[in-house]
C-alpha cells in the first residue's frame, strides 16, 4: 500500500503559484513543440552525427600555416569589439543625459531619445550587420557600426538609468551658486552616475567580443568569415584551432573585466545586465 | 573683497596634489583604439563621403510590403518558440549544474572546478557558433537553433544561478545539515527557495535575450525569421525587408515592455 | 541700498499648500539676520525664494536692486551663496573641485568640461578653503569628511563665489551642538569681517539670541516678529510656536514649545 503523502500545504496540494507556472510553461511547450519541430527521436538518432562532427575536427592535426592568419583575424576582431565600445560609451554619455527624465532638456526630446535607444535594441548586432553590410560594402567597419549601435542602445538606457537616480542635493547645491544648465549636468549629475557607467562597460565590452567572433558570417569583418568558411568547405581541422581561439580570447576578457570591475566598484553599485 | 585680504603668501600651503592618472589612462586608450582603426584601415571618410549612399540606401526601405504578413508572423512565432524553448532548456541544465558550481555547495574541489569550467564554456561559444555547428550535424530547421541558444544560456543562468546561491546566508544551509539532509534536500529546501525570486529574474531576462538572438539563428539555417530576411536582403526585395523588420522591432519592443512589466512585478 | 527687497510675496504649492502668505522684508547688508521659526512655517520656502530656488507665486524678489526673473537668475544667484542643511556636496568630487564649482557662474559651459580652471579661480578657492581652515584636506573626496568638515566646504563654496550675500537654510541641524557653534562662529566671523550679508532659518532660539543682529519670526507663511534679539521675550516665543486654529496640534505644539523652552 502506498503511503499517504501530501504537501505542506493547508489543504495539502502544491502551491497555486508553482503549479500555475508549471503547467502554463508545460502547456506553451506542449503547444510550441510541433512549431520548434521538437522530435526527441530524431535527436537521438542524430547524435551520432554530432558525435562523428565533434570527432573529425581532430582527426587531422591543426594547420600550422594557418596560425599567423588566425592570429590576425583574432586580433581584428578584438580591435572592432574595442573599437565599437569606446565609440558606443562616447556617444552613450550625451545620450543618456538626453533620455534621463531629470536631465533632458525637455520631456518630448527625453521620450524620443528613449524609444530611439529602445529601436536600438530591438535588433541583435548580426541584423544590424546585414543592414550595414548591405549599406557600405564588406569589412570590418560595418560590423563596428553594428556593434556601437546596439551597444548604444544599452549603454545610453543603463547610463539614463543611472543619472535618474542620483542625490538631488549636490544639483541643487551647484543651482544655487548660479552654475549653468551644463555644468549643473557635468559636475553634480556626471560624478553621481559614472561609477555604474563603467561597470556598464565592461559588462558591455565583454558581450561585444562574443558577438564580434560571429559578425564575419555576414561579412562584417573579424573571425567569422574564416569560421563559416571552414564549416563550409569542410575544413574541420581548421575549425577546432578556431573554436579554441574564440574560446580562450573570451574566457581571458572574461577573466580581467570581472577582476577590473571588482576593483572599480568594490562596494558601490553592481549590476547584472547588458 | 569678500574674503578676508589675506595675502597669497601667508595662505597655509596646500598638502601636494595626488598624481591624477586619469588623463594618462584616457591618452593610453584613445591611442590604443586610433592604432587598431588604423589597423584595421577604418577612415571616417568612407562614412562621411559615402553618407548620400547610405541616405539613399536606407530610404528602399520605404514602402513595406505586407502582402506575405501572415507567413512572416508564422515565423516570428517560431523564433519566439525556438527562444522558449531554449530557454527551458537552459533552465533544467542550470538547475542540474549550479548547485555544484556554488564554492559553498559543492561536494568538492572538482566537482566545483568541472561544474565551473563546463559553465564557462558554454558560455564562451556564441550561439551563433553553437547553431552552426548543430545544423551541421542536425539539419536545417528551429531545433538546432534552439538547442545552441539552450547551451549558451545554460552557461550564463548556470553562473547566475551559483553566485545566487553562494550570496544565500550559511545558516540556512547549516540548519540542514543539522538534522542530517543529504544535498538534493539541502538545495530543495535550502537553496533554491531562498533565490526562487532572483532565479525567475535571471530566467525572464534570458528568455527575453533568446527570443531577441533567435532571430538572427536564422541567418545560418536554424529557423525562424532570420532566414526570410537573409533571403530577402540577399534577393534586393527592399519591401519584403522592411516588412520583415518591423515585424521583429515591434515584437520585440512589445516583449521588452512585457518583460519589464513582469519584472517589475516580480521586485 | 538694499541687499534684498521682497515685497508682497506669496508662495502656494500647486497642491494648494500656501507656504507664504504674503510677506515684505527687507535685508540690509552686511547684517546677521536670523529667521526663528517651528518646522513647516514656511522658512525654508522664504530663504530659497530669495536666490530663486523658488519662485514667488505673486510678488517681487530684488537683489541688490535686480528684479528676480528667469533672466536674470543666473547673474544673481552669482553673488549669493548658499548653505544647506545637507551641505549639498557632490561627494565624489574632491574638496577643492567642490569649492570651485562656486566660481563655475563666471565661466562659460565650455571652459568647464574638462575641469580646468583659471589660476586666479584657484587662488580664490584656496583662500576660501584656508578661511574656513580646510586646506589640508583640498584633495581628498567630499564623502569622505565629518559633517561639519563637509558644512565647512560648503560654507567655502560659497565664499569662492565672492558673495556679498550668504543664505544659510537650517546650516546646523544636521550637525553636533559643538560642530554647529563652529560652523556659526564662522558664519558670524564672515558677516563681520567681509560685510557679507547672512541670512540663516534656524529653529533654535538660544542660537538665535547668541548670534543674530536682527530676528523674524515666522509662523504659518506670515511674519510674526521683527526685531533685534533683545526683544525675543518669552511671551513673543510663545506666540512664534502657537497654533492656535489647529486643535489637533496643540500637543504637538506643545512638544515643540517645551523643546525650544
Amino acid at each position: 500500500m502506498l503511503p499517504q503523502l501530501r504537501w505542506p500545504t493547508p489543504d495539502g496540494l502544491p502551491p497555486r503559484a508553482m503549479w500555475i507556472t508549471l503547467g502554463s510553461v508545460i502547456f506553451l511547450l506542449v503547444i510550441s513543440a510541433p512549431l520548434v519541430e521538437f522530435n526527441l527521436l530524431f535527436l537521438i538518432s542524430k547524435l551520432d552525427d554530432l558525435f562523428m562532427f565533434i570527432l573529425r575536427m581532430f582527426e587531422k592535426p591543426p594547420p600550422l600555416d594557418y596560425l599567423p592568419q588566425l592570429f590576425e583575424k583574432m586580433l581584428e576582431t578584438l580591435e572592432m569589439a574595442l573599437i565599437a565600445t569606446v565609440l558606443a560609451a562616447i556617444i552613450s554619455l550625451p545620450i543618456g543625459v538626453l533620455a534621463a527624465r531629470n536631465a533632458t532638456p525637455h520631456p518630448i526630446v527625453g521620450q524620443i531619445t528613449r524609444d530611439l535607444l529602445s529601436f536600438f535594441r530591438a535588433l541583435p548586432e548580426l541584423v544590424w550587420a546585414l543592414v550595414f553590410v548591405s549599406a557600405i560594402g564588406l569589412g570590418p567597419l560595418p560590423g563596428i557600426l553594428a556593434i556601437a549601435v546596439v551597444s548604444i542602445g544599452f549603454m545610453a538606457k543603463f547610463f539614463a538609468e543611472s543619472i535618474e537616480v542620483v542625490e538631488i542635493g549636490p544639483i541643487e547645491g551647484l543651482r544655487a551658486t548660479g552654475a549653468g544648465w551644463f555644468q549643473v549636468r557635468y559636475f553634480a549629475m556626471l560624478p553621481q552616475a559614472l561609477p555604474d557607467f563603467v561597470g556598464t562597460l565592461l559588462y558591455v565590452l565583454d558581450h561585444n567580443i562574443r558577438a564580434a567572433t560571429v559578425l564575419g558570417i555576414v561579412g562584417a569583418g573579424g573571425i567569422g568569415f574564416d569560421l563559416i568558411n571552414s564549416i563550409r568547405y569542410f575544413e574541420f581541422e581548421r575549425l577546432i584551432v578556431i573554436l579554441l581561439a574564440i574560446y580562450l580570447a573570451v574566457t581571458i576578457v572574461d577573466r580581467l573585466s570581472d577582476s577590473l570591475r571588482n576593483r572599480v566598484i568594490s562596494g558601490g553599485g553592481y549590476r547584472h545586465g547588458s | 573683497m569678500a574674503v578676508k585680504p589675506l595675502a597669497a603668501q601667508s595662505l597655509p600651503p596646500l598638502p601636494p596634489r595626488p598624481r591624477n592618472l586619469m588623463p594618462i589612462w584616457a591618452t593610453a586608450l584613445i591611442g590604443v583604439v586610433w592604432l587598431a582603426g588604423v589597423q584595421l584601415d577604418i577612415s571616417p571618410k568612407t562614412l562621411i563621403y559615402g553618407w548620400d549612399d547610405i541616405v539613399e540606401y536606407f530610404s528602399r526601405y520605404g514602402h513595406p510590403d505586407f502582402s506575405q504578413a501572415p507567413s512572416y508572423v508564422k515565423l516570428m512565432l517560431e523564433t519566439i518558440a525556438m527562444g522558449f524553448w531554449g530557454t527551458i532548456f537552459a533552465f533544467v541544465v542550470a538547475f542540474f549544474i549550479a548547485p555544484f558550481a556554488a564554492r559553498n555547495l559543492s561536494p568538492n574541489a572538482w566537482t566545483y572546478n568541472l561544474a565551473r569550467e563546463a559553465l564557462n564554456f558554454m558560455r564562451a561559444m556564441p550561439d551563433v557558433l553553437l547553431a552552426l555547428v548543430f545544423v551541421a550535424s542536425f539539419g536545417l530547421g528551429p531545433l538546432p537553433g534552439a538547442l545552441a541558444l539552450g547551451v549558451h544560456t545554460a552557461g550564463f543562468l548556470g553562473k547566475f544561478f551559483a553566485e545566487s546561491l553562494e550570496r544565500v546566508d550559511k545558516g540556512r544551509y547549516e540548519a540542514l545539515d543539522a538534522v542530517g539532509a543529504g544535498f538534493s534536500q539541502k538545495m530543495m529546501y535550502a537553496g533554491w527557495p531562498s533565490i526562487l525570486r532572483e532565479m525567475s529574474g535571471y530566467t525572464l531576462y534570458i528568455l527575453d535575450r533568446n527570443i531577441r538572438t533567435g532571430a538572427v539563428l536564422g541567418l545560418v539555417g536554424a529557423g525562424g525569421i532570420g532566414i526570410a530576411l537573409y533571403d530577402t536582403l540577399r534577393m534586393f526585395e527592399y519591401d519584403q525587408s522592411a516588412a520583415l523588420l518591423i515585424i521583429l522591432i515591434v515584437t520585440i519592443m512589445l516583449l521588452d515592455r512585457l518583460s519589464s512589466f513582469v519584472r517589475g512585478k516580480l521586485h | 541700498m538694499s541687499a534684498i527687497v521682497m515685497n508682497q510675496v506669496v508662495k502656494t504649492y500647486p497642491n494648494g499648500t500656501s507656504a507664504v502668505k504674503g510677506i515684505s522684508l527687507t535685508i540690509e547688508p552686511g547684517s546677521f539676520t536670523v529667521i526663528l521659526g517651528p518646522s513647516g512655517a514656511g522658512k525654508s520656502t522664504l530663504l530659497r525664494m530669495m536666490n530663486g530656488l523658488e519662485t514667488p507665486t505673486t510678488g517681487t524678489v530684488h537683489v541688490h536692486n535686480t528684479l528676480l526673473t528667469r533672466k536674470t537668475l543666473r547673474t544673481v544667484r552669482r553673488t549669493v551663496g548658499m548653505v544647506f542643511q545637507q551641505f549639498n556636496l557632490v561627494g565624489r568630487l574632491n574638496v577643492m573641485t567642490n569649492v570651485l564649482t562656486g566660481r563655475l557662474a563666471y565661466r562659460s559651459w565650455l571652459g568647464s568640461m574638462l575641469h580646468l580652471f583659471r589660476a586666479e579661480d584657484f587662488e580664490i578657492a584656496h583662500e576660501a578653503l584656508a578661511r574656513v581652515d580646510l586646506s589640508e584636506k583640498a584633495w581628498i573626496r567630499a564623502d569622505q569628511l565629518s559633517g561639519g568638515q563637509q558644512q565647512r566646504v560648503g560654507i567655502a563654496r560659497a565664499l569662492a563665489q565672492k558673495p556679498s550675500i550668504i543664505l544659510a537654510d537650517e546650516p546646523v541641524a544636521s550637525l553636533d551642538p559643538l560642530t554647529s557653534a563652529e560652523v556659526l562662529d564662522l558664519l558670524k566671523s564672515i558677516c563681520k569681517n567681509d560685510n557679507i550679508a547672512v541670512v540663516a532659518n534656524l529653529h533654535q532660539v538660544e542660537y538665535t539670541r547668541q548670534y543674530a543682529d536682527r530676528v523674524i519670526g515666522i509662523n504659518a507663511g506670515q511674519v510674526i516678529f521683527d526685531g533685534p534679539p533683545a526683544a525675543l521675550t518669552d511671551e513673543v516665543i510663545e506666540a512664534l510656536y502657537r497654533r492656535p486654529e489647529v486643535i489637533e496640534e496643540a500637543n504637538h505644539v506643545a512638544a515643540t514649545t517645551l523643546a525650544y523652552a
